[in-house]
């Protein structure tokens, strides 16, 4: 009943809603944050499609997930790393790699031209453009 | 047993290659040092390193007066307008100096989905030895 009486006004509240998120912004800031970006990828457009490839090395088909919708595609996956039984270890700089992201396009792409292939650790996605979002090229005519 | 705490010397990321050494060409292109695991057992010491990207056929891997080189060529091909372009242009490479009671004649490497795993097998002298005792 109190609470309700001293309710600030809805204004006050959005305003220290803002400010959480401020504080959580910064408090992410500070720490060491390693990796935070994830697998390193390219995308590019080549007119007819999209080309997406990701380094994602010791990752196999089976370690992977691609979704599609005409809006984008989102990629699941893991790998882990272990040290081999009854080996001791010297220097362990390959850590487990996951990747989950969402990448979206300029346009719209066709679901159902979409590729996916994995060589060597790297995933690569070609994803092609929808047909009415393509750029028609439309010839002027004079008047005659 | 441990004297592979030090295995590895700095990777030399573009400096260029000593005229009285000469490993590879390395030129004006970027090298990237890859990310590696090293174990060990009473056996052999194990070197695992992530090469994403590397055709097998470009994987070099040379023994060469106490030291361990690995070089990878990455190409990556790029066409069409780039709309982000975050993997890094170069080659790998690698350098470990390597401890002396290796069986030289016996290192494997083996490539799988772009890892990179080169086993170095003990000399037989300094494997450890279990004696039975048998009864007279």
């Amino acid at each position: 009943m109190f609470t309700q009486l001293f309710r600030r006004p809805d204004s006050y509240d959005d305003l220290s809603q803002l400010q959480r998120q401020v504080e959580a912004l910064f408090s992410g800031w500070t720490r060491p944050q390693r990796h935070v970006a994830g697998p390193a990828f390219d995308v590019f457009d080549e007119s007819e499609r999209y080309r997406l490839v990701a380094d994602l090395p010791g990752m196999r088909a089976e370690d992977l997930e691609v979704e599609v919708t005409e809006d984008g595609i989102t990629v699941r996956g893991s790998r882990k790393v272990e040290a081999p039984e009854g080996f001791s270890v010297h220097r362990r700089e390959r850590e487990p790699l996951t990747i989950a992201r969402s990448f979206t396009f300029p346009s719209k792409v066709d679901p159902e031209q979409v590729t996916a292939t994995i060589q060597q650790g790297v995933l690569t996605i070609t994803l092609g453009k929808r047909a009415d979002t393509k750029p028609r090229s439309i010839t002027v005519q004079s008047a005659a | 047993m441990t004297n592979a705490k030090n295995l590895e010397t700095q990777p030399q990321a573009g400096k260029p290659t000593q005229p009285t050494r000469p490993v590879h060409e390395v030129g004006d292109r970027p090298v990237l040092a890859p990310a590696v695991d090293i174990f060990e057992n009473a056996d052999e010491y194990r070197v695992v390193a992530d090469l994403p990207g590397v055709r097998q056929e470009d994987i070099d891997i040379d023994l060469e007066r106490g030291e361990l080189v690995v070089f990878a060529k990455r190409q990556l091909p790029r066409e069409g307008e780039g709309l982000a372009l975050g993997r890094r242009e170069g080659d790998f490479r690698r350098v470990f100096r390597i401890p002396e009671d290796l069986d030289r004649s016996k290192v494997e490497a083996s490539f799988d989905n772009g890892v990179l795993l080169i086993r170095l097998p003990k000399s037989e002298r300094v494997k450890p030895r279990r004696v039975s005792v048998t009864a007279a």
